[in-house]
């Protein structure tokens, strides 16, 4: 597990990061979807495709990190974005007009275009981590696409 | 430029801004991560829950009286023994070490943790030696060798949540040694205070090679317990007189708090344990590592030369750098004493340096088609230039990287391979242990079963 762990954590982060925007809860997040792979491990079908599952743990619980918040802060107050004072500091405006651009999209465009254009996953990998089809993932990434063109030419 | 190359330049921008990805905490005892945690809300529980124990409270630390012990009969075969070794021997290449020993969890106990014994190995025959069982109190965290293919020297925390005894009233037990064949034992049985906050002792382990396999485990009398402190660096140096740890005291438990200490590595005398020397780094973060993974993981090793220290600082700051320390200059700077030598490449799991100094062996998953992950090799890179020398294995597809347990030079290496289906811990899984010259891998009869010795500390030659 641990082995599992230093091979992926640093990916799975790093998706975390792009979904909710700061590396602490990122970091809980990847921690948690490893806690649910440890504690379901001996009921996995496939050990094989552990990655899997865990990107898709990652997945739902940036969800909820974004679900909480919403519920818990006003919704201006997320405007631009609700990144961290580190990535403030540490990334240029240009990548965090990107980041607010992405976090302005419908979830399931963001999640499409994050883990097919941010990530270089394959389609299967973004269907099968997002639990829609294939054709579900071409649209959305497509039409996350084209708003996040449409965002970022509105905020220039 | 095209919203894609915006997309992609952003997250290199945020992967570049990461700080390094805090270690995997999970708990020490798999009931305690049964009761359903609300998603993305819980946190998974502290590993080392005997740290909630307050200090004060625990002030009767342990004594365990039972070194040093004599371990005969070495060459025995036993009934119960649980690893069968490898009928072929293998002559091994000049140079590479013929002894090894490896932590190996065996079980689980009522408590959770794992039930872990360390035992010698042969290399050469697939033999094994000796099988040491710690106190129902202790546990085996980490192993490192010296280059005299005949020092060893053991780490173990000692707490009433370690070890065989769970969460039992009371403990207590003897280091003794269990196959493969009984063997008797002297010395005294451990004494284990129920309440103590976690320690540390180590051991060393000293062979004579011959006809008998004469080894002697012995307690390193240490003036300091390590109490609760966690340990980030194990090495020996090459003539087996002095012993390197790395550590950091302080518990970092949400609902326990002791100061955090500073990053610091202390040499010792093996043959009297007395400090030699001692560098700092100051900080206010926590590198606790868990209590049931093995204690290398700055992959800290003694160069031919006597005096350089290596070590990865990548746990310890905001990039992998290989740093070197000059034991023999003044100076107790742990960061600003060393000097960085090696920039660690992205995707190098657990690089390690050669004893020669001129190389790092780092292992990857290299992405391929048709791969779940990736394919691994063991790469060396030159220190010198930085740059890629040569690929000393590729594998077919892996699920997680291989590791380099040992090397020589950019040339002479022995990697663990683990196979796919090896990342499930709760399945049998098999690790591949080899010598590895560039273009050729030569599998040694050595018979590791288990996922566990893929981490920097688990085993040693």
């Amino acid at each position: 597990m641990t082995a599992l762990y230093q091979a992926h954590a640093t990916g799975l982060v790093r998706l975390a990061m792009l979904m909710v925007g700061d590396q602490s809860s990122a970091e809980d997040v990847v921690q948690d979807a490893f806690l649910g792979l440890y504690r379901r491990w001996g009921a996995l079908s496939d050990p094989g495709r552990a990655v899997a599952y865990a990107r898709s743990s990652v997945l739902n619980g940036c969800r909820d990190v974004l679900r909480r918040r919403s519920r818990k802060v006003p919704a201006a107050l997320l405007e631009p974005d609700a990144e961290s004072a580190e990535a403030r500091v540490l990334l240029g405006e240009e990548h965090r007009e990107v980041l607010a651009a992405l976090r302005r999209l419908p979830s399931r465009q963001r999640e499409a275009v994050i883990l097919r254009h941010c990530l270089a996953l394959s389609e299967d990998e973004v269907a099968d981590a997002m639990k829609v089809s294939r054709g579900t993932v071409k649209s959305a990434s497509h039409r996350g696409l084209a708003a996040l063109a449409r965002i970022l030419k509105e905020d220039q | 430029m095209s919203v894609e190359e915006r997309l992609r330049a952003t997250t290199e921008a945020v992967t570049a801004a990461m700080r390094p990805v805090r270690p995997l905490d999970l708990p020490a005892n798999l009931s305690d991560a049964r009761p359903a945690a609300k998603p993305g809300r819980a946190r998974p529980p502290r590993r080392w829950p005997g740290r909630l124990v307050p200090v004060a409270a625990a002030a009767a630390v342990i004594a365990v009286a039972a070194t040093p012990v004599a371990v005969r009969n070495l060459s025995g075969a036993g009934a119960d023994r649980p690893v069968t070794p490898a009928a072929t021997s293998t002559t091994l290449p000049s140079g590479v070490p013929r002894y090894y020993v490896a932590l190996t969890d065996i079980g689980t106990s009522k408590g959770g943790t794992p039930v872990r014994n360390a035992f010698l190995g042969d290399a050469g025959t697939g033999k094994r030696l000796a099988t040491f069982k710690p106190p129902s109190d202790v546990m085996f965290t980490g192993v490192a060798a010296a280059a005299d293919d005949k020092t060893f020297v053991l780490d173990a925390v000692v707490g009433p949540d370690v070890g065989t005894s769970g969460s039992r009233a009371k403990a207590s037990g003897s280091l003794v040694e269990t196959s493969p064949s009984p063997v008797e034992m002297s010395g005294s049985p451990a004494r284990l205070s129920l309440s103590a906050p976690r320690s540390h002792i180590f051991y060393v382990l000293r062979l004579t090679p011959g006809a008998a396999h004469q080894a002697q485990l012995s307690r390193i009398p240490m003036a300091s317990s390590f109490t609760d402190a966690a340990t980030w660096g194990l090495a020996v140096s090459p003539d087996g007189r002095t012993l390197a740890i790395g550590f950091q005291a302080g518990v970092n438990d949400a609902a326990h708090k002791t100061p955090i200490g500073p990053l610091t590595l202390r040499t010792y005398s093996l043959a009297t344990g007395q400090a030699l020397h001692t560098w700092t780094e100051p900080t206010t973060r926590s590198f606790l590592y868990s209590v049931i993974d093995p204690d290398n993981s700055v992959r800290l090793s003694w160069l031919d030369d006597g005096h350089t220290l290596a070590f990865n600082d990548g746990p310890l700051s905001t990039h992998q750098i290989i740093r070197t320390l000059d034991t023999n200059r003044p100076g107790t700077q742990l960061i600003a004493g060393s000097e960085p030598v090696f920039t660690v490449p992205g995707g190098c799991y657990a690089p390690l340096v050669t004893s020669d100094g001129q190389a790092v062996i780092c292992g990857t998953l290299v992405e391929k088609h048709g791969c779940v992950n990736g394919v691994p090799e063991l790469t060396a890179y030159s220190v010198a230039t930085g740059k890629l020398e040569r690929v000393l294995y590729r594998g077919g597809c892996s699920l997680v990287p291989p590791q380099a347990e040992w090397a020589e030079s950019g040339t002479l290496a022995i990697g663990d391979i683990l196979i796919s289906k090896a990342v499930n811990p709760l399945q049998p899984v098999t690790n591949t242990i080899g010598v590895t010259t560039p273009g050729k891998f030569t599998s040694l009869p050595v018979t590791l079963k288990g996922g566990s010795y893929n981490s920097p500390g688990a085993i040693a030659f």
